[in-house]
């Protein structure tokens, strides 16, 4: 089991190793990819903007070869190049630094983290509680199995800032139902200190959003599951010998339900995390997402590459958790 | 007759696309009216208009130019490359497409000199290479063969794709690039395939073991005519759900960078920026509304696209029994918009 789960992990790193390298080569490496000082507008004579734009590429390190070689024509050019120097302060932990404030990545993710976490979490525990409920609930009973069926299908085909605005245009709207703000934090939040129980409220909107977006993905293929063990001889013995509808669906048929749900939850993770970009700008709420957004507005390619490895390294340790988590229930699955 | 009002629909959006390409309008916004901003539905204005004054149902009609020249060619282009890339996986598996080991050292050698000359002459070192390749199975050097893992291929690329949510993926891929059109449908397409290719590569691996794949091949039939006369029919019928869930996925993602604001000029209509425009003005249902109905019920009328028996099922693959749970971990796919 151990050998299986190293060789996973690695393999893992391997994956979100060639992705982030991908997007770092791909982002220099493309005509205007790169980031410039002066684009189109023409300040100054055409001497100093040629200085000026000299001085910013040393600056951020721009004007070594950007890989150990390169192609058509070939052409070695050995170690002092940016990949090789972007792959050493990985090694260090270090991401770099962003192209609009040079402040570093490392701290700009752990600042939106701070946001986006409690939001995320949350709503994937308010996902998994409810998805577990109405499964069980639907599992016996056809007419609930074919409206929820369609009602999952439907919620599953819009896309997330849909949800987003029926909730903000029918919950948070000075013209209907005022219940909720709409947008952003309170007064007296601030970037470094804890968040404060006076938030919550501007959290209810967008942890729905998160929810219900999430909720078809973890319902379908449980409810799916539990229907077909409910079929199973053995629950007709449990029922036989007198166990209660109830009791049968929790204690009998859904540990063997189980892994599928906790292989979904486990995909989702990092995709709620992605939703949240979305989310985040339609409630203006300053987290990971809308951090993800911005530098892929502006093409700030550090915190990009940070965001991309921050998520892919989310993905491995949510399957990792679930490999385990499923081993433990089913040991015939590893 | 819900499948005619959706066929009805999908009509109108091709038409009103046509208009906002042909018509009288074509390549330009709709004009600005800085005297009505934001005012609601009027007789003038059946959908009122938005916080720059424009006729928001106009706005949405040159909106549908976008769908139809990004949305539709991207899903067409997913299904016919997951489509292809996954029966060459199924059919052909790990082991079945072997070349000679001198024809692959002579294929390497090619392409790596094609890649560290000058551009100019890389096409003359290709057609060397393929040239003597060629020669390798006609002499008389060892018939040693090399296998090609077609399949190990695919699905590792495709599981490559799935490692990070799909919309972080299309984001910094989007990102890279000047905002144009043909650079988003190819991301499109790149990062949709693989779903419809794990399908079609199951169905195609399931179908090769049958009796009538095994008879074909002792007759003598070509490869070509096993994959297009006999598979493919049969393949066809769970196939062809693949288009319409490709193009929602597809819709659903070019809406949302248009709403984010990414990858797209802004100057072009686009229903992802409508509704993005009602942000600037919170009370403004009726922007709100119509946007999200023209979104809803064109993901509605694709849906009713699909056979009403299993509508969806290949969307989200109902891991059922322990096999298939390890399978979809390893190649696990991305559920999120």
């Amino acid at each position: 089991m151990v050998r299986a789960l190293v060789l996973r992990v690695l393999r893992a790193l391997g994956t979100a190793w060639l992705i982030a390298s991908a997007v770092f080569l791909l982002s220099r490496s493309l005509p205007g990819g790169g980031p410039h000082l002066f684009t189109d507008e023409r300040a100054g004579t055409f001497g100093q903007q040629t200085t000026a734009e000299a001085q910013y590429q040393r600056r951020l390190e721009l004007q070594t070869p950007l890989f150990y070689f390169r192609l058509l024509p070939g052409r070695w050019y050995g170690t002092p190049n940016q990949y090789h120097t972007w792959l050493g302060q990985l090694s260090r932990g270090q991401l770099g630094q962003s192209y609009r404030d040079d402040v570093a990545v490392t701290e700009h993710l752990a600042q939106a983290l701070r946001l986006t976490l409690p939001l995320t979490v949350s709503a994937l525990c308010v996902a998994a509680g409810l998805g577990l409920l109405l499964a069980q609930c639907a599992a016996r009973r056809p007419r609930w199995y074919r409206w929820l069926l369609s009602a999952a299908y439907f919620l599953d085909s819009l896309p997330l800032f849909v949800i987003g605005m029926v909730l903000l245009l029918l919950l948070a709207n000075p013209d209907f139902l005022s219940l909720l703000p709409a947008y952003g934090l309170p007064a007296d939040y601030s970037a470094a200190g804890a968040l404060s129980w006076s938030a919550v409220p501007y959290f209810v909107l967008p942890v729905l959003a998160l929810t219900l977006s999430s909720l078809p993905a973890l319902l379908l293929p449980l409810m799916g599951a539990l229907r077909e063990q409910w079929q199973q001889p053995y629950m007709v013995t449990a029922r036989a010998k007198g166990v209660s509808p109830r009791q049968a669906g929790w204690r009998h048929a859904l540990p063997n339900a189980a892994p599928v749900f906790i292989t979904r939850l486990a995909d989702l993770a990092p995709g709620v995390v992605a939703g949240a970009v979305v989310i985040e700008v339609v409630f203006a709420l300053p987290g990971m997402g809308r951090l993800l957004a911005e530098a892929a507005a502006a093409r700030d390619v550090p915190v990009l590459v940070g965001g991309v490895l921050l998520i892919a390294a989310v993905r491995l340790l949510a399957w990792l958790l679930a490999d385990v988590a499923n081993a433990l229930l089913d040991p015939r699955l590893l | 007759m819900s499948r005619w009002l959706a066929g009805l629909w999908l009509l109108a959006l091709l038409l009103a696309a046509a208009w906002a390409q042909f018509g009288p309008a074509a390549g330009q916004p709709a004009p600005l009216n800085l005297e009505q901003l934001s005012h609601p539905p009027s007789a003038q204005h059946w959908l009122g208009t938005d916080p720059y004054g424009r006729d928001v149902l106009t706005d949405l009609i040159l909106g549908t130019r976008q769908l139809v020249i990004i949305s539709l060619p991207a899903a067409l282009l997913a299904s016919a490359l997951g489509a292809v890339l996954g029966a060459a996986a199924g059919y052909w598996g790990n082991t079945g497409v072997r070349l000679r080991t001198s024809a692959a050292v002579v294929l390497l050698i090619g392409i790596v000199g094609a890649l560290v000359t000058e551009p100019a002459e890389a096409g003359w070192w290709l057609l060397a290479a393929a040239g003597l390749s060629a020669c390798t199975y006609a002499s008389f050097l060892p018939a040693t063969t090399l296998a090609l893992p077609l399949d190990w291929a695919v699905l590792g690329a495709a599981a490559w794709l799935g490692a990070v949510p799909r919309l972080v993926l299309v984001l910094s891929l989007v990102a890279l690039h000047a905002p144009a059109g043909w650079w988003l449908v190819s991301i499109l397409t790149l990062t949709c395939w693989p779903s419809t290719a794990r399908l079609t590569r199951t169905l195609v691996q399931q179908l090769r073991q049958r009796p009538y794949v095994e008879a074909g091949r002792a007759a003598g039939y070509s490869t070509g005519r096993l994959l297009w006369v006999h598979l493919a029919p049969n393949v066809w019928p769970s196939l062809r759900n693949t288009l319409p869930l490709n193009l929602s996925i597809c819709l659903g993602l070019q809406t949302t960078l248009g709403f984010l604001g990414i990858g797209l000029s802004p100057d072009q209509a686009d229903w992802g920026l409508t509704l993005a425009n009602a942000r600037l003005e919170p009370g403004a249902w009726w922007l709100v509304l119509s946007g999200l109905l023209a979104l809803t019920c064109t993901m509605a009328a694709i849906y009713h696209l699909l056979p009403a028996s299993d509508a969806g099922l290949a969307h989200l693959p109902t891991a059922s029994t322990a096999a298939d749970v390890t399978n979809s971990q390893q190649i696990s796919t991305s559920i999120e918009q």
